[in-house]
């Protein structure tokens, strides 16, 4: 019987608590939101908006051999490939939202803007780790 | 728009050039270096070795994660530029005794960026009256100065004349009665010299020749310099009333508002005569946005650190097998040091310079100490981790020897024959299967095998020869150990430090007992 995909989300969820990525997520909303409050009208929104790209990717890499032995776990126990994919959506929606609620200052668009780019960026980098994993196991075998 | 796609064109190409630089540049001297070391058999130099480097530079850079600290130093560095909203302060300039302006009677004088009409220069009366109205102070005097550097001379009594100084006639009575020396000191206010300065070695003011300068009344000025209204460079506004702490608060705040309405402003000065204030149309960054340029600062320099923290067990992983066929011990450091050098520091002057090209001076300070937070704070951070592990003692392994030798001084060989036999039946690691002694002249042989308490189906034979020479004991120790079934090295190295260190501790504190 396969693992299910709650599981899998709880699993991901406090692997993502302990390696410290909740907490530098936390610490980068609350200084994304200082900048954007005290900077407002003055910076282009273009800017403040992929400044979340290296944010964002920075509060994964920090916990990335963790987040590599958790993926490693999960292929390992028989996580089913498909769970594991909207596992890492439902896991990248999530974190992109406390990201995007700083943006209410400027404007709805740009949450929704701030959203989307979160969501993308943890999902790729999220998906880059995964895949590695995976090619490591493949070349274990 | 347009600067946005400029600024995606200047990062592309800033990746791609280093890209060039690192892939084809260096990867072509090190791939000449190592063929020249394979076929003519040199020895590795110093050279060699930085090309070595440099490839390992290489590898890291080749990691998706770099791109992310180029983002993100650019980004931020923009972000900070962005946020720059400069602003003008007043400073308190020096008093001097020998101004034009009275020491008692508080001032405002107004110095223009080139001569003013009379009109503009109403406007501005009419406008610093209602402010000097609502501070509760009226105007006691107006003065005029025009002083005007010529580019062609004209002709005066027969002089070459260059400079024209019109001032009140008031004033220009006064300035009769003085010696040269004297009137080449006086000042309107601070560096404003009556006589107009063509610069300064260091703080000593160079005055055009005096033979080429005509000071003359207002009224003749204008008629000298064929204008057809009245015309000014500076204007004094002589004050009368009360200048309190509050008064002069909001004197100077109206001031100010005044300058920023009027571009033909250079510099506005308020005299108070203990203390003389200057209003300078040179921005300086204000608080605001030096706080944005900390924040942003703190948060680069910790995005930079998250990504250098993947970074790190990679480089470290890579060093210590780099170590092994011969990097100097430096080397892990020498790698990370250049790629902050490369990846930081010059990306960051690069974006620097543009940013001074695009921006201005202001906001270049503001980027400049984003730049020097990330630089200094990812430099500590590699400094902190990637460290030259030295190896002292404590690290440094000698295998678990199987053999032991030992020798006792003026002890009786059946005493130390006791002692082993006891150590082996009292060691709690071990259950002794079998123990028996035997001896031959002046030697005893003992054997033993025992079992390993903490794992099944494992344990040693051990042998050990006590052999006397004089009053000297010899203890010769010698460990076999054995599993029914595979067990592992450091399971074996364990069986053989317990059971040696127990016999050789026994002797030894019987002898000291």
């Amino acid at each position: 019987m396969y693992i299910s995909l709650t599981s899998i989300i709880c699993i991901e969820l406090k692997c993502l608590i302990r390696c410290r990525v909740t907490y530098l997520l936390s610490l980068f909303t609350t200084l994304l939101t200082f900048l954007i409050i005290l900077s407002y009208g003055k910076v282009r929104l273009t800017f403040i908006l992929a400044s979340l790209i290296p944010i964002t990717s920075s509060t994964i890499t920090i916990g990335y051999t963790t987040i590599k032995q958790m993926f490693h776990t999960l292929i390992l126990i028989g996580a089913p490939r498909r769970y594991l994919r909207i596992s890492l959506i439902i896991i990248s929606l999530m974190y992109s939202i406390p990201y995007s609620l700083p943006y209410i200052a400027v404007s709805i668009s740009s949450v929704v803007y701030a959203l989307l780019i979160v969501m993308v960026t943890y999902n790729l980098t999220l998906n880059l780790f995964l895949r590695g994993v995976r090619r490591e196991i493949e070349r274990m075998i | 728009m347009f600067i946005q796609l400029l600024l995606i064109l200047y990062i592309s190409l800033t990746l791609a050039i280093l890209y060039i630089i690192s892939s084809k540049y260096l990867g072509k001297k090190i791939n000449k270096e190592l063929l020249r070391y394979r076929g003519e058999n040199v020895r590795i130099e110093i050279l060699s070795k930085l090309y070595f480097i440099l490839k390992v530079v290489k590898i890291i850079t080749s990691r998706p994660s770099v791109l992310l600290i180029v983002l993100g130093v650019i980004l931020f560095m923009i972000i900070s530029a962005e946020a720059t909203t400069p602003s003008h302060v007043w400073y308190e300039v020096k008093t001097y005794k020998d101004t034009l302006v009275s020491e008692t009677i508080p001032a405002i004088i107004f110095k223009f960026n080139e001569p003013v009409s009379t009109s503009l220069i109403n406007d501005l009366y009419s406008s610093i009256k209602k402010y000097l109205h609502s501070s509760r102070l009226d105007i006691l005097d107006l003065n005029l100065f025009l002083r005007v550097m010529l580019d062609e001379p004209i002709t005066i009594d027969n002089r070459d004349i260059y400079v024209v100084v019109g001032v009140d006639s008031k004033i220009f009575k006064e300035i009769l009665n003085l010696s040269i020396n004297d009137i080449l000191k006086l000042r309107i206010v601070d560096d404003e010299y009556l006589i107009p300065t063509q610069g300064y070695i260091g703080p000593k003011p160079i005055f055009p020749p005096l033979n080429s300068v005509y000071i003359t009344s207002l009224s003749r000025a204008i008629k000298i310099l064929r204008l057809n209204t009245t015309y000014a460079t500076e204007v004094v506004i002589s004050l009368k009333g009360n200048t309190s702490y509050e008064v002069t608060n909001k004197l100077l705040d109206n001031i100010a508002n005044a300058v920023n309405k009027h571009e033909f402003i250079e510099r506005a000065y308020l005299a108070l005569g203990n203390a003389t204030y200057a209003y300078s149309r040179t921005l300086i960054p204000s608080i605001n946005s030096f706080i944005i340029a900390l924040l942003t600062s703190t948060i680069s320099a910790m995005v930079i650190i998250a990504i250098l923290s993947s970074l790190i067990p990679e480089l470290l992983d890579l060093y210590r097998k780099l170590m092994i066929i011969g990097l100097p011990p430096w080397g892990g450091r020498i790698i990370a040091y250049i790629f902050i050098f490369i990846f930081i520091m010059i990306l960051g002057i690069i974006t620097l310079s543009l940013i001074y090209l695009g921006y201005g001076p202001t906001s270049t300070f503001n980027s400049l100490i984003t730049f020097t937070i990330v630089s200094l704070s990812s430099l500590a951070y590699i400094t902190k981790v990637v460290k030259v592990k030295e190896l002292v003692r404590s690290e440094s392994y000698i295998p678990v020897r199987r053999h032991y030798t030992y020798v006792v001084k003026s002890v009786n060989v059946d005493y130390v024959e006791n002692v082993v036999k006891n150590s082996l039946v009292t060691n709690e690691f071990f259950d002794v299967e079998e123990i028996e002694s035997k001896r031959y002249r002046n030697e005893v042989i003992i054997h033993s095998r025992l079992n390993f308490r903490e794992s099944w189906g494992s344990g040693m034979d051990l042998n050990i020869i006590l052999s006397t020479h004089d009053d000297v004991v010899k203890v010769y120790i010698s460990t076999y150990p054995w599993g029914i079934e595979e067990i592992s090295e450091s399971m074996l190295n364990t069986m053989i430090a317990l059971a040696i260190s127990k016999i050789v501790g026994a002797i030894k504190s019987c002898i000291l007992a």
